[in-house]
């Protein structure tokens, strides 16, 4: 027998170049009575390995043990022997980790002794015996006595016998005893190629130049015992140690109990007693005119549950986030399965009632699945740190920590480090890559290739296609999660590492939110979202000009005019419903009521869209086809959505009584949808989904529709509960541009960056509203964008706020706003008074806000330069009198020049758009208005020019590209076929002023121009300075996928 | 009579370009300089009446310009300013003092030479030409810009001076001596060199500086120029070594009716640390000096140009067919790889390997014994297998899988490397002989 205790996997980063469970498997299929992973200074992998045996039920034990790299020596093997060991090394490692910089560790002889209580040691083989490593071995022996082994390797370097021999002898003479060891890097040895890559990657150099720091020959492999019995026949103590020492270590991830934190819970109450404290009292809230008994009996239900799980100090937790977040103003709602537990919308986690929607507590937490419930809270993007920092301080760094998320080659990143690596001309990766979009997985097809006029027979092209195709999905390094909060009652810097992440006064674990699943660990996702910003903005601008108070609970529900504003896909700026697929999805859907804002929420997603959901559903909805269901059990989960599973939890009950699944197995499914880590599991679970739907008389092709859409769900489907969160976000949005549209872009521009559209297309759309919209001004505006009265009363108008104008710092902005006082006459007063930069009144200047002052462009331009910040104060207060310049008369802008300018300086303009300017020649090339494609008929063919302002190639739509633009008219969206992409890729991809000929085609109110000839037009933007005066119109598209 | 300045305006700006065209203008006129934004500048004052004028002047040096292959503009004008200016932003090419005025307003606010922030703010006001420009009080134009900006404009309108620094043939490391009598035997010569070669090589000792190449221009006195070169691997200052190597070439200088003046000028300069002197008895380890193989380079390399001679250097590479090179001395010095000690190679290859039957093998994987050309041999002891595996990215050598070498001894104490091959796609192995051990 045999157990094999030094083999690293890939989170040693570069070095390893087998995933943890393929060491896994490989040991299993051996027959190792045991396996340890020892990775660099880290325990990311443990968990994968660690499930792997677990699932696989195999006889191999997992062992945990690191590898780690001393600042002041070699390196040590290390294995925890029980539970206590495990916690040393954890904190051992969070030392090294947290002193160090992002992804280093720094760790010394002294402090591994402080911890080794109840560790056992293995000094790797040694390459030399100089008096150093002699040393070390010797004293690392003393100091780890009966606990302490010497690696012997055997790895066919020629003199493998008499170098062995010669470490087996001194150690013999030292009394040290030795354990044989394969030092593996890979579990077979075909790695090898693909470990010189990750090598030469982590070297910065190509294969060619890196010469001796390769391995030479592919020995690094597990191997089975009868070799290592061969090889290692001389020493027999060697192999009967590793079994001695797998022995020792006994501990198992297993044994990890997580427990919540406990000390929130009400002095004098249990954490249980204490959560039907809070809810019975946030029952009242929510149920002014009395709870009703559905509603209790719900609350008792849950209850019960919770009681039996002893999660009541996880809800207890969330609370009280909830509860700083709401001390401090901070607008939060939870999102995802949250939503369908009552509880959490009686605390105020959540804000809308699951029992009036009908959902499931059970999804939420389950009696059959045994994994901790999952609550995910959006805060305001601006404000989340300040709810994260809390969580830091009042838990302390070394009892929280954010999750970590590993990030692992994709294909761009793969194909470029390997062609590097190959030595591949430098332009052969952006060529690969042209057709591959920002996140795929797939790696290069050979097809691909053969696209980008590379030829896939070429042997090292083949190489670099073959070789990053292996290389995705390895783990490059450790990032932090969006907001996954790990807590725990102890110290959690003894269930695993925490090190620093990149950001400042961030610490993350070392493991993912997987593994934190696996473990059964808590976790909190304390999530940004930009809109939460946006209405909190606006409830506060409503309270200051309108004086009513609202919060998101309190919106008035069910009003038809909101309804009718989003059925007209009148939709910019709303939450989520304002890109360009939902606008076009709105006026078919033709929301009515709440739940079809759920419905549209969640019908616009890469899950339903690749399942071909969305089209049953419209006619079905329309009236069009009748909903039919293929049997009475679906039709209860069908129901609500006539016939067409829309939602993630519909997708999973399918599997569940469609094809037999049991929940476990359905979620196992989903996970394994979501990940990279069951790699070849899907093909398994599909064959016994369709197995299971047709023993069950469902017909082929609907059993196959059903797997394709889970598939997407998978990744990309909502839930219901939280497609409800959001169509509340959804609904609130809408509310306020519906009755208050000057409040819902004041605070959407006092928000960005955020959402889909930029300042310029939200003014627009607040002056088609009938909003009226003032310039920025040195003497009128705030830093933030502000209301102010009209002539008309109760209505107001938008002063744009400084933030506006790039390049002002908001101290600068705000120093000239406190110092304004009954207000400025000159640029120089400004500086004299407020003591701003000199840039600052550049940039205001540029962005012609000294309109109060009868300043034009250029001419505050010319004073503002004057201003002498260095100049003593006296002389400065002096300077306008004594050294009166002449009035200098500058040359006037031309209009176009000063839209131009407006672009430059704030993103937006006022004035007329640019294309205005262009119209007269354009009309000379055909070319009609956005305005007149509006009204032209089906199919006809039309010429339109505009601002790019979005490009977007959808997962879902097999290559075709969304083009969204705009000229002075308004907006036109257009569709780009693959055939006429590849004949105008160059207009495609990077044309700012777009010409397009193409034919019109309508459904419904959505009207689209199928694009058929493109012509990048961007250099008459060049012509609309009247003379060069340097800048050109930036106009930058957002490119989404 | 006022001053007349050539400026011409090269769309290619590269060093190289401009070091072959500098000492080209000379024929027009003796003052040439680097323009110092991107062109050449010629001072013609008084030389125009010899090339017909200064239209054809311009035209005869644009001509000859682009007939080389370069695009290039000229003009012509009082000052610096003015003809830079035009070269670039004007039709008309000539001015001359009363015109500039007129020919300089039009143009735009680039046209000064101006650093780019400032044209850029100039232009955001809406003063985009110079005329504009100049209605601007001065005082105001300071406030904004700084004095820079008024300099640079009177420079152009000639109210301010302009110096031109003229460019040198002979670079800074030259010395010449001019003689009263002109001489014409090689050891005349050789005194005469080996004076210079002082002067230039104390210099380069004070600057930490050696010489890559020299070049010896000798004069002749009917005004002809015969010019020796020599060059070094590495960088030079040895007067002694340096007269070595001129002495090789000497022999073809034809000194015709006699030389008069000698330059010799440093082509090519290098980085030249000085070293601390070893005392070698005390260091036993310390390697033969190492000059002394350089300066055989040299001599040789001078004979018969660098790229006849090679060295040998070890690379990081076990398998034996990539572990030595032979490197020309000319592309360039790189060090050899350090050699792992525990990988034992032979003092002979055998190349390339000579194929060996083997018929049976021990357990470890060696063989028992081996026959080689007709001989039987049997081993006696053997240490391996050394496993390498190919260099795969060399695509040339992905027909085989790995190679087993081992170190073998024979009845009769022969000792061998031999190495067994396993190839891809064939399970039977094959047993080369590839070099002899001590």
């Amino acid at each position: 027998m045999y157990a094999e205790l030094q083999a690293s996997s890939n989170f040693s980063f570069l070095r390893g170049a087998s995933h943890p469970q393929e060491m896994a498997a490989t040991a299993s299929g051996y027959g190792y009575a045991a396996l340890a992973i020892t990775d660099r200074n880290t325990l990311s992998g443990i968990v994968l390995a660690h499930s792997h045996f677990k699932k696989a039920q195999s006889k191999t034990r997992f062992i945990v043990g690191c590898r780690l790299d001393l600042a002041d020596g070699p390196s040590l093997l290390c294995y925890p022997g029980n539970r206590e060991a495990y916690g040393r090394l954890t904190r051992l490692l969070t030392l090294g980790r947290r002193r160090a910089e992002k992804g280093e560790c720094i760790l010394r002889l002294s402090e591994v002794e402080e911890y080794s209580q109840g560790q056992h040691f293995i000094c790797p083989f040694p390459a030399v015996l100089n008096d150093a490593a002699v040393q070390f071995i010797k004293t690392c022996a003393n100091k780890f006595h009966g606990r302490f082994h010497l690696a012997l390797t055997h790895t066919c370097r020629g003199d493998d016998h008499r170098w062995i021999h010669t470490v087996a002898e001194f150690a013999r003479f030292s009394d040290i005893p030795v354990v044989a060891t394969a030092d593996a890097l890979y579990h077979d040895p075909d790695r090898k190629m693909l470990q010189d890559v990750v090598t030469c990657i982590r070297e910065n150099c190509t294969l060619a130049e890196a010469g001796f720091r390769l391995e030479f020959n592919a020995e690094r492999h597990l191997k089975p015992i009868r070799e290592i019995a061969q090889l290692f026949s001389a020493w027999p103590q060697a192999l009967e140690a590793t079994l001695e020492i797998a022995d020792f270590c006994r501990f198992s991830l297993d044994e990890l109990r997580y427990e919540y934190p406990e000390e929130i819970a009400e002095p004098g109450l249990s954490p249980f007693e204490d959560l039907v404290k809070r809810t019975w009292a946030g029952a009242k809230n929510r149920y002014p005119q009395g709870i009703p008994e559905n509603v209790k009996r719900q609350l008792e239900h849950e209850f019960k549950l919770i009681q039996e799980r002893e999660y009541a100090p996880y809800f207890l937790t969330v609370h009280d986030v909830i509860q700083f977040a709401e001390s401090k103003g901070i607008l939060c709602q939870g999102r995802g399965s949250a939503g369908n537990s009552l509880i959490c919308y009686c605390l105020g986690i959540t804000q809308a009632d699951p029992v009036e929607r009908g959902l499931l507590f059970e999804r939420f937490i389950s009696a059959a699945r045994n994994e901790p419930p999952d609550i995910d809270v959006d805060f305001e993007h601006e404000r989340r740190e300040e709810v994260i920092q809390h969580i830091y301080e009042k838990y302390g760094r070394e009892r929280a920590g954010i999750a970590a998320t590993v990030v692992h080659y994709r294909t761009r990143r793969a194909v470029r480090e390997v062609s590097k690596v190959l030595g591949l001309p430098e332009e052969t990766a952006p060529t690969l890559l042209k057709s591959v979009w920002g996140w795929s997985n797939d790696g290069i097809e050979e097809q691909h290739a053969r696209e980008a006029g590379l030829d896939p027979s070429d042997p090292r092209l083949r190489l670099a296609m073959d070789l990053s195709k292996d290389l995705i999905g390895f783990p490059r390094h450790l990032s932090q999660h969006v907001g996954g909060f790990v807590i725990a009652r102890g110290r959690l810097d003894e269930f695993v590492p925490i090190e620093n992440a990149t950001m400042k006064n961030r610490t993350v674990i070392q493991w993912d939110k997987d593994d934190i699943d696996e473990i059964g660990m808590m976790k909190v996702d304390i999530l940004a979202l930009g809109m939460l910003t946006a209405i909190r903005k606006a409830f506060d601008l409503l309270k200051l000009y309108y004086g009513i108070n609202h919060t998101l609970a309190d919106i008035p529900s069910n009003d038809p005019a909101v309804y009718k504003m989003l059925q007209r896909a009148d939709s910019i700026g709303v939450f989520q419903v304002e890109s360009r697929a939902q606008q076009s999805m709105l006026p078919r859907l033709k929301p009515q009521c709440f739940y079809d804002l759920v419905i549209e929420v969640a019908i616009v997603r890469p899950g339903p869209i690749q399942g071909d959901m969305v089209h049953p559903y419209l006619r079905r909805r329309e009236g069009k086809e009748a909903a039919s269901y293929p049997s009475e059990a679906l039709k209860n989960i069908l129901g609500k959505t006539l016939g067409v599973p829309l939602f993630q939890e519909q997708a999973m009950q399918i599997a569940i009584t469609g094809a037999g699944f049991s929940p476990d197995e359905a979620d196992e499914l989903r996970r394994s949808l979501a990940t990279f880590r069951h790699v070849g599991t899907i093909q398994k679970h599909r064959e016994r989904f369709i197995h299971g739907m047709l023993g069950n008389g469902y017909p082929l092709d609907f059993a196959e529709r059903c797997f394709s859409q889970i598939e997407g769900f998978g990744t990309y489907g909502f839930p219901e509960s939280h497609a409800i969160s959001f169509a509340n976000l959804v609904y609130v949005s809408a509310w306020i541009k519906c009755h208050y549209p000057g409040v819902f872009c004041a605070a959407l521009l006092n928000s960005q960056p955020m959402g889909f559209y930029a300042p310029a297309q939200l003014v627009r759309d607040a002056r088609e509203h009938g909003v009226e919209i003032r310039p920025i001004d040195v003497n009128y505006s705030q830093w933030d964008s502000t209301l102010q009265t009209t002539n008309r009363r109760g209505k107001y108008a938008i002063r744009l706020g400084m933030r506006l104008v790039a390049g002002l710092s908001e101290k600068d902005a705000r120093t000239i706003v406190n110092a304004r006082g009954s207000g400025y006459h000159s640029p120089g007063e400004i500086v004299l008074r407020s003591g701003c930069s000199r840039l600052a009144l550049d940039r205001l200047a540029q962005a012609d806000a000294f309109s109060s002052m009868r300043l034009k462009r250029r001419q505050a331009l010319w004073e503002a330069g004057a201003v002498d910040r260095d100049m003593p104060p006296l002389f400065r207060a002096v300077q306008g009198n004594l050294f009166d310049e002449p009035a200098l008369d500058l040359p006037a802008a031309s209009p176009s020049q000063e839209v131009v300018e407006d672009y430059v300086a704030t993103g937006l303009t006022l004035r007329k758009h640019p294309l205005a300017f262009l119209r007269a020649r354009l009309r000379e090339q055909r070319v009609i208005p956005a305005a007149m494609v509006k009204e032209a008929p089906n199919n006809k063919i039309v010429t339109i020019a505009g601002l790019v302002l979005f490009r977007q190639q959808p997962a879902t739509a097999h290559g075709t590209i969304f083009l969204t633009m705009e000229d002075e008219t308004g907006v036109v969206n257009l569709i780009v076929w693959k055939n006429v992409q590849l004949k105008f890729r160059q207009a495609v991809y990077s044309a700012k002023l777009l010409v397009c000929r193409g034919q019109i085609q309508r459904e419904g109110q959505v009207l689209h121009v199928v694009a058929r000839q493109l012509w990048d037009s961007s250099s008459q933007l060049r012509d609309l300075q009247a003379e060069r005066s340097g800048a050109v119109l930036p106009v930058r598209s957002r490119d989404f996928r | 009579m006022p001053r007349r300045l050539l400026c011409l305006y090269l769309s290619d700006t590269s060093a190289q370009v401009k070091a072959r065209l500098l000492p080209w203008c000379h024929r027009y006129s003796p003052l040439v300089a680097d323009d110092g934004c991107g062109g050449i500048v010629l001072d013609i004052t008084g030389c125009a009446h010899l090339f017909g004028g200064e239209e054809a002047l311009l035209s005869d040096i644009q001509s000859r310009i682009r007939r080389a292959g370069h695009r290039v503009r000229g003009a012509i004008a009082d000052t610096l300013g003015a003809a830079w200016a035009l070269a670039r932003y004007s039709r008309q090419v000539i001015a001359s003092g009363s015109e500039l005025p007129q020919a300089l307003n039009p143009l735009p606010v680039e046209a000064l030479r101006l650093p780019e922030e400032v044209t850029r703010a100039l232009r955001r006001v809406g003063l985009s030409t110079i005329a504009a420009f100049q209605k601007v009080g001065r005082q105001a134009l300071v406030t904004r810009f700084g004095s820079g900006i008024l300099l640079r404009l009177d420079q152009a309108f000639g109210k301010a001076e302009e110096t031109i620094t003229p460019y040198r043939r002979h670079p800074p490391y030259s010395a010449r001596r001019m003689l009263a009598e002109p001489v014409a035997t090689t050891s005349a010569v050789e005194y005469i060199l080996h004076d210079l070669l002082q002067e230039i090589c104390a210099r380069l000792e004070k600057e930490h500086l050696g010489a890559r190449r020299l070049d010896l221009d000798c004069y002749r006195i009917d005004g002809t120029v015969a010019v020796c070169t020599i060059s070094t691997s590495k960088p030079v200052r040895s007067v002694k070594h340096l007269i070595r190597l001129f002495s090789e070439k000497l022999d073809g200088i034809d000194a015709g009716f006699g030389i008069e003046t000698f330059i010799l000028s440093v082509q090519n300069i290098d980085r030249f640390d000085p070293s601390q002197l070893t005392l070698p008895q005390f260091d036993p380890h310390s390697l033969p000096d190492s000059t002394v193989l350089d300066e055989l380079i040299d001599r040789i390399g001078v004979r018969l140009g660098f790229q006849h001679v090679a060295r040998m250097r070890i690379c990081e590479s076990l398998l034996p067919e990539y572990s030595v090179e032979f490197r020309s001395v000319s592309a360039g010095e790189m060090p050899s790889a350090l050699w792992p000690e525990y990988r034992i190679r032979p003092v002979y290859w055998v190349d390339p390997p000579v194929h060996i039957e083997v018929a049976t093998i021990h357990p470890g994987g060696g063989p028992v014994q081996f026959r080689l050309r007709g001989d039987t041999h049997r081993v006696v002891k053997a240490e391996g297998p050394e496993r390498l595996t190919p260099e795969w990215w060399r695509l040339q050598s992905l027909h085989w899988e790995s190679r087993d070498y081992y170190r073998i001894e024979d009845d009769r104490g022969c000792r061998f490397w031999i190495y067994r091959e396993v190839r891809l796609q064939r399970s039977l192995s094959r047993w080369f002989l590839r070099g002899h051990l001590p």
